[in-house]
C-alpha cells in the first residue's frame, strides 16, 4: 500500500463498516426480540432441520396426551359403569339367596317387582352414553342403542368391536369393551356344564351347580339323570346310552366322566336332572331367569325342590357374571394405569424434547443482550469515527 | 528578453492546464469509475547554443489507472452479482419452506394430529369435518407452495430477459466508444474519460453476465461471451435474445444471434444467478416438494380404499395429485406418445430424465448429469419401461433423435386436491368385522379382523368359521384346515385370529362391518403412516422427506449467503485497490490546487520582471 488512500474510498470504507455493524445490530436485535437463534433455516440449516423434527414429536406428543385424556374419560365411564352393574348384581344375588332360604312365597311378588325395577336399571346401566353422542357399550356400531328389552329377553344390537386409541408411539390401548364382551360373552352354569331339574319332577331333590374334577376325562354331551325308583338312577348321554347306574345317597357325589354333582333331599321315581355343556348367557338372562323362577309359588313340594334348583343354577349364574364384570373392571384398571404410566413418560419425554428444543432455537438472552449492547456502542463508534473523518478536509482550512 | 518573457508565459499556460486537470479531478472526485488525471509539464529545452531552457510546456494528461485493478473489479462485480442474484432468489425458496406455523411440515403433523381426533372419535362428525379442514389446508398449502414456486420460474424469466436486453444496450454502447477511441487514438491523445466510462461499462455488462475481454492494438476492446462468442468486435456489437426451452416453452434461456442456443454456456453475474438458482434450488426443491406430495397421496390414498366410511362403503381416494409429466422435444419430428406413471413410490428419486430414441431403441439418461439409467421392461402398455419407481409407454410413431424430457414430480404438488368433502366418506373403520356366535360352547373369541388386501372381490362377503372339532375347522364351506390357537386365519383379503378353546360347531363369522361407525380401525392404520418409513427405499418417513428438503434448501442459501459475503469483501477490496490508484484524493488536490496558484503567481511575476525590465530599457533609451 503506498499510503495514498482516494476521499471515494475513505468514504466507502467508513460506510461499509457502518452499514457492517448495522446489520449485526439488526440481526442480534432480531434475535432478541424473536427469542429465536435463527430466523430462517439458511441462518443454521442443520438446527432449523433439527427445530423441524422436534417441533413434530412435540406435536406428536401432545395429540398423543389428548388421545390419553380421551381414552382416560372413557374408561373411567366405563369403571363407573361397572361399578353400577356390580352394585345391582349384588343387589340381585341378595334377594336371590333371600329368596332361596325364605318359605315366605308370599314375599315372592314383591321380590319380582324389584327384579323388575333392578333388570330395567342394569340395561338402562348397559346403554349409557359415551358423552358423544354414542354408546359406551355397543362396540363398533354406536349410533344404536346397544341393548333392547323386550317382555321376555335383552337383546344386544351392537357388534363386537373393540376400538383402541394411539396412547405413545408404539403403544395402544383399548378405550372400552363391546357389550357383547362385557354382557353376553360369559358361561352360564359353572363355566364347564349347567344342572337343571326337570319342571315335571314331583320328588323334593335340589340339585347343586357341579364341579369340573378332571377336565380331561369330561365329554360335553346332554346328560339325564334319571331316576328309575326313589333311590335308583341311571345317568344316560345324549344318545339315551346308560353311562352309570347307581344308588341314590341323599347328599351324595354323582360322579362321571369327569364331574361331580350332587343332589339333596329325596327324590322320586320319574325324577329327571339335565346336565348340559355350558353356553354364552347374557346377565340380563340371568336375572330373567331369576324373574321367571321366582314368579307365582310353588304348587308342591316338587315344584318347590325344582325352585330351588333354578335357584341354585340362578345363583351360580350370578356369582359368575359378578365375578366376570369383575375380571373386566381389573383390565379396566390395568388400562387406565396404563395410561397414567404412558402419561408420565409422555410428559417425561415432552420436557426433555422442548429442552432440546429450547438448546436448538432459543437465544441466550443474556448472552444476546451484552451483544446488543457492544454492537450498539460499535455502531456509534463507527459513526463517529465517519463524522471526524469526514471533516477533515485541507478545504476547510483554505480560503 | 523576449524568451525570458515567452519563458513566463509558458508558465501560465502549463499551470493554467495544472489547474484545470485538477479542478476535473475535484469535480469528479465522486465520479463512478473515474480515473484521477495528472498533467505532466515537460521542460523546454533551449534552442541552438542558447544556455537556458525555454520554459514549461504540459507533455500529457496521464490517466493513472492499474489495467490489473479494474480486471478484478469487472471480475469480482460479475461473481458478487451471481452469488447476489441467487442468494435472493434462494432465500425465498428458504423462506417459504421453513416458515416456521405455516410450513408443509407443520401442516403434514396437524393433519396427521386431526387424524388421531377422528380415530378417538370416528363417529364424530365434528371431528371428521376437522380433519378435512386440515387435509384441505394440507393440499392448499401444496398448491400454494407450488404456485410460490412457479412465481419464481417466472422471476427467473423476467430476470434473463432483462439482462438479456440490458446486455445488448451495454455492447451496443461499448461498441460506440470502441469506434469513438479508435477514431480519435489515429489523431491525437486519447480521452482519459472515453475509457474510463468504457472500462465502467465493462463492469456493468459483468454484473449482468461473465465476459472476458481482449484488448486490440488500435485502442478497442473486443468482448467475447459464453467461451469464445464474440459480442462486441471494435465498433460493432452482437446480440444476444431470448429463447423458449425446447421441452418447456414457458422456461426462458438465451440465444446468440445466430440462432445459437446458450443458456447452458453462459455464467456468472445476474443472468448465471439466476439461471443456476434454477437448475440447483427451484427444479430440485419442487421435485421433492412433488415427491413428497406423490408420497402422501399413494400411501394414504391407498390405505383409505382399505377402510369402510360412514355410508357403508369402501373408501376411495382421499387425494388428488398432479401426475407426472413427458415433454416432447421441440424438435422431435416423430409423435410418439409418451406417458408416465408413478409406479413404486419406495424408489421414486426426485430426478428428471431424458428418454431418447435412436432409430431402434429407448434410452434413458438422468437430465441433470446425463449418465446412462438402464431401464427394464418393454415400453409397451403391458411390460411399460420400469425405473427408479416409474413406468414409462411409449406409443408408435416416434423419429430417430426423438427425445422427452420426464419429470415425475414436477407437476405433483401444483394438482395437489382433496377428494373427500363429505366427512361420511371418511374411511375410519375397518371393512370387515369378525363376531364370535353366542351360542358358541367353547371359550374361543375371534379378534376383530383386520384387512390385508382392499382389492380382494370378495372381501365384503359374509363367510363363517365352523369348527368340526376342537382341532380342525371350515372356512365358508372349504377345509378343513388344522387349528392353532392365536395363529392368523388369512381368506378373502382379511385377517383374523381365534384363541381359545373352541367345540364342535362352534362359529365365527366374518362380514362387511356397515355399522361400525364407531371403528377406527383404519384410522389408526392412516395414522402409522407419518412414521412409516416408505420414501428413498424405505429410509425416510413422509415428515423426514420434508426435512431434508428444508435442510438441503437452507444449507444451500446458507452457502450461497457466506460465499456472497466473501465475495462482497473482495469486490470492496478491489475497488479500495483501485481507488487507491485511481481515486482522487480532495487534500490532495487541494494542495495541488495551492502549489498550481502559486506556481502561476510565480510565472506571472516573471512577466512582471520582464516587463520592468523593458521599461527599464524604454526608460534608458528615451533619456
Amino acid at each position: 500500500m503506498s499510503g495514498r488512500i482516494s476521499t471515494q474510498g475513505l468514504y466507502l470504507q467508513s460506510l461499509a463498516a457502518m452499514l457492517n455493524q448495522q446489520a449485526a445490530l439488526a440481526r442480534t436485535q432480531q434475535q432478541v426480540s424473536t427469542g429465536r437463534r435463527f430466523a430462517t433455516a439458511a441462518d443454521n440449516p442443520v438446527a432449523a432441520a433439527r427445530e423441524l423434527d422436534l417441533s413434530r414429536s412435540l406435536k406428536r406428543i401432545d395429540q398423543l396426551q389428548q388421545n390419553i385424556s380421551v381414552a382416560n374419560h372413557r374408561l373411567s365411564l366405563e369403571d363407573n359403569a361397572l361399578a353400577e352393574v356390580t352394585d345391582t348384581l349384588q343387589r340381585v344375588r341378595e334377594l336371590a339367596v333371600l329368596v332361596n332360604s325364605d318359605t315366605n312365597e308370599g314375599a315372592r311378588d314383591v321380590i319380582v317387582e324389584e327384579l323388575d325395577q333392578l333388570l330395567s336399571h342394569l340395561v338402562q346401566t348397559a346403554n349409557i352414553s359415551d358423552g358423544e353422542g354414542g354408546y359406551l357399550f355397543a362396540g363398533f356400531s354406536a349410533k344404536a342403542q346397544p341393548f333392547v328389552r323386550d317382555n321376555t329377553m335383552v337383546q344386544y344390537r351392537g357388534d363386537q368391536g373393540q376400538r383402541f386409541l394411539q396412547i405413545g408411539s408404539e403403544r395402544r390401548v383399548a378405550d372400552g369393551d363391546s357389550g357383547a364382551s362385557v354382557f353376553q360373552l360369559l358361561h352360564n352354569g359353572n363355566g364347564t356344564f349347567t344342572t337343571r331339574a326337570a319342571s315335571t319332577n314331583t320328588g323334593s331333590a335340589i340339585v347343586d351347580n357341579g364341579a369340573l374334577r378332571d377336565a380331561s376325562a369330561w365329554i360335553p354331551d346332554n346328560y339325564k339323570i334319571n331316576f328309575l325308583t326313589d333311590t335308583d338312577y341311571q345317568v344316560v348321554d345324549g344318545g339315551g346310552v346308560p353311562i352309570l347306574v347307581d344308588t341314590y345317597e341323599d347328599g351324595g357325589v354323582i360322579s362321571f366322566n369327569g364331574i361331580d354333582v350332587s343332589l339333596s333331599g329325596p327324590a322320586a321315581a320319574g325324577d329327571s336332572f339335565e346336565i348340559d355343556p355350558s353356553r354364552y348367557q347374557d346377565i340380563f338372562a340371568t336375572v330373567q331367569d331369576f324373574m321367571n323362577a321366582a314368579t307365582g309359588q310353588s304348587a308342591d313340594s316338587g315344584a318347590r325342590a325344582v325352585f330351588h334348583s333354578d335357584m341354585n343354577s340362578v345363583l351360580g349364574n350370578l356369582d359368575r357374571a359378578l365375578e366376570h364384570i369383575a375380571t373386566v373392571r381389573t383390565r379396566v384398571g390395568t388400562r387406565l394405569s396404563a395410561l397414567d404410566d404412558q402419561g408420565q413418560l409422555n410428559l417425561d419425554s415432552r420436557l426433555s424434547l422442548e429442552i432440546t428444543l429450547s438448546d436448538v432455537r432459543d437465544i441466550d438472552i443474556i448472552e444476546a443482550a451484552s451483544r446488543l449492547d457492544l454492537e450498539r456502542v460499535s455502531l456509534q463508534a463507527a459513526q463517529q469515527a465517519f463524522l471526524r473523518v469526514q471533516n477533515l478536509s485541507l478545504f476547510r482550512l483554505l480560503g | 528578453m523576449t524568451d525570458f518573457l515567452n519563458t513566463g508565459v509558458s508558465g501560465l499556460i502549463a499551470f493554467q492546464r495544472a489547474l484545470a486537470t485538477t479542478s476535473h479531478n475535484i469535480a469528479n472526485a465522486n465520479t463512478v469509475g473515474f480515473s484521477r488525471q495528472q498533467a505532466l509539464l515537460t521542460a523546454r529545452p533551449a534552442r541552438g547554443t542558447a544556455l537556458s531552457g525555454l520554459g514549461t510546456e504540459v507533455s500529457s494528461v496521464r490517466r493513472i489507472y492499474d489495467q490489473y485493478l479494474v480486471g478484478q473489479v469487472q471480475t469480482n462485480t460479475s461473481a458478487f452479482n451471481r452469488l447476489q442474484s441467487f442468494h435472493s432468489l434462494a432465500a425465498q425458496v428458504d423462506n417459504l419452506l421453513a416458515g416456521g406455523g405455516t410450513s408443509v411440515g407443520t401442516m403434514l403433523q396437524d393433519f396427521f394430529n386431526a387424524l388421531d381426533t377422528v380415530a378417538d372419535d370416528p363417529a364424530g362428525l365434528i371431528t371428521r369435518e376437522a380433519f378435512l379442514g386440515q387435509a384441505r389446508a394440507l393440499t392448499q398449502r401444496f398448491t400454494q407452495a407450488e404456485s410460490r414456486l412457479n412465481a419464481l420460474d417466472r422471476d427467473v424469466n423476467n430476470r434473463v430477459s432483462n439482462s438479456v436486453s440490458e446486455i445488448n444496450a451495454l455492447a451496443e454502447s461499448i461498441a460506440q466508444i470502441n469506434g469513438q477511441i479508435v477514431a480519435s487514438s489515429s489523431g491525437s491523445q486519447v480521452s482519459s474519460d472515453l475509457l474510463d466510462q468504457r472500462d465502467n461499462l465493462l463492469t456493468q455488462l459483468n454484473g449482468h453476465v461473465a465476459v472476458t475481454t481482449v484488448q486490440q492494438d488500435d485502442g478497442a476492446t473486443n468482448v467475447f461471451i459464453a467461451n469464445g462468442l464474440i459480442l462486441v468486435r471494435g465498433s460493432s456489437a452482437e446480440s444476444l435474445g431470448t429463447t423458449q426451452n425446447e421441452y418447456e416453452p414457458t422456461r426462458v434461456g438465451v440465444r446468440f444471434q445466430n440462432g445459437t442456443e446458450i443458456t447452458s454456456r453462459i455464467s456468472g453475474g445476474e443472468i448465471g444467478g439466476a439461471l443456476d438458482f434454477r437448475r440447483e434450488v427451484l427444479d430440485p426443491a419442487r421435485n421433492a416438494l412433488g415427491r413428497l406430495a406423490h408420497g402422501i397421496t399413494e400411501t394414504l390414498n391407498a390405505q383409505h380404499r382399505e377402510g369402510l366410511d360412514l355410508t357403508g362403503l369402501q373408501g376411495g381416494d382421499l387425494f388428488a395429485v398432479g401426475s407426472p409429466v413427458s415433454l416432447a422435444s421441440a424438435f422431435n419430428s416423430g409423435a410418439a406418445a409418451v406417458t408416465t406413471s408413478i409406479d413404486d413410490i419406495t424408489t421414486l428419486t426426485t430426478d428428471d430424465y431424458v428418454l431418447r430414441y435412436d432409430g431402434a431403441v429407448w434410452s434413458l439418461e438422468n437430465s441433470e448429469t446425463g449418465v446412462a439409467v438402464p431401464m427394464t421392461g418393454t415400453g409397451t402398455p403391458a411390460d411399460p419401461f420400469r425405473v427408479n419407481g416409474i413406468a414409462i409407454e411409449v406409443g408408435a410413431g416416434a423419429a430417430a433423435g426423438d427425445r422427452y424430457l420426464i419429470r415425475p414430480n414436477s407437476n405433483a404438488a401444483a394438482g395437489m386436491d382433496l377428494l373427500v368433502s363429505d366427512p361420511a366418506k371418511i374411511a375410519a373403520a375397518a371393512a370387515i368385522i369378525a363376531t364370535t356366535s353366542t351360542a358358541n360352547a367353547g371359550n374361543a373369541q375371534v379378534s376383530v379382523g383386520q384387512v390385508i388386501d382392499s382389492s380382494h372381490p370378495n372381501l365384503l362377503n359374509t363367510v363363517n368359521i365352523v369348527f368340526t372339532d376342537p382341532n380342525n375347522y371350515m372356512i365358508g364351506g372349504t377345509g378343513p384346515f388344522p387349528y392353532t390357537s392365536g395363529d392368523p386365519i388369512d381368506f378373502n383379503g382379511w385377517r383374523v385370529e381365534i384363541s381359545g378353546t373352541p367345540q364342535a360347531g362352534d362359529t365365527f363369522a366374518v362380514s362387511t362391518n356397515t355399522a361400525g361407525s364407531a371403528d377406527n380401525r383404519n384410522a389408526l392404520l392412516l395414522s402409522d403412516l407419518q412414521s412409516l418409513r416408505m420414501l428413498d427405499n424405505g429410509t425416510s418417513s413422509l415428515g423426514d422427506s420434508f426435512g431434508t428438503l428444508v435442510a438441503s434448501v437452507g444449507t444451500v442459501t446458507q452457502h450461497a449467503a457466506i460465499n456472497r459475503d466473501a465475495q462482497q469483501i473482495l469486490l470492496t477490496d478491489s475497488e479500495q485497490a483501485r481507488l487507491t490508484i485511481s481515486g482522487v484524493n480532495l487534500d490532495e488536490e487541494a494542495a495541488n490546487l495551492l502549489r498550481f496558484e502559486q506556481a502561476y503567481q510565480a510565472a506571472a511575476q516573471v512577466i512582471s520582471v520582464a516587463d520592468q525590465l523593458f521599461q527599464t530599457l524604454i526608460g534608458a533609451v528615451a533619456r
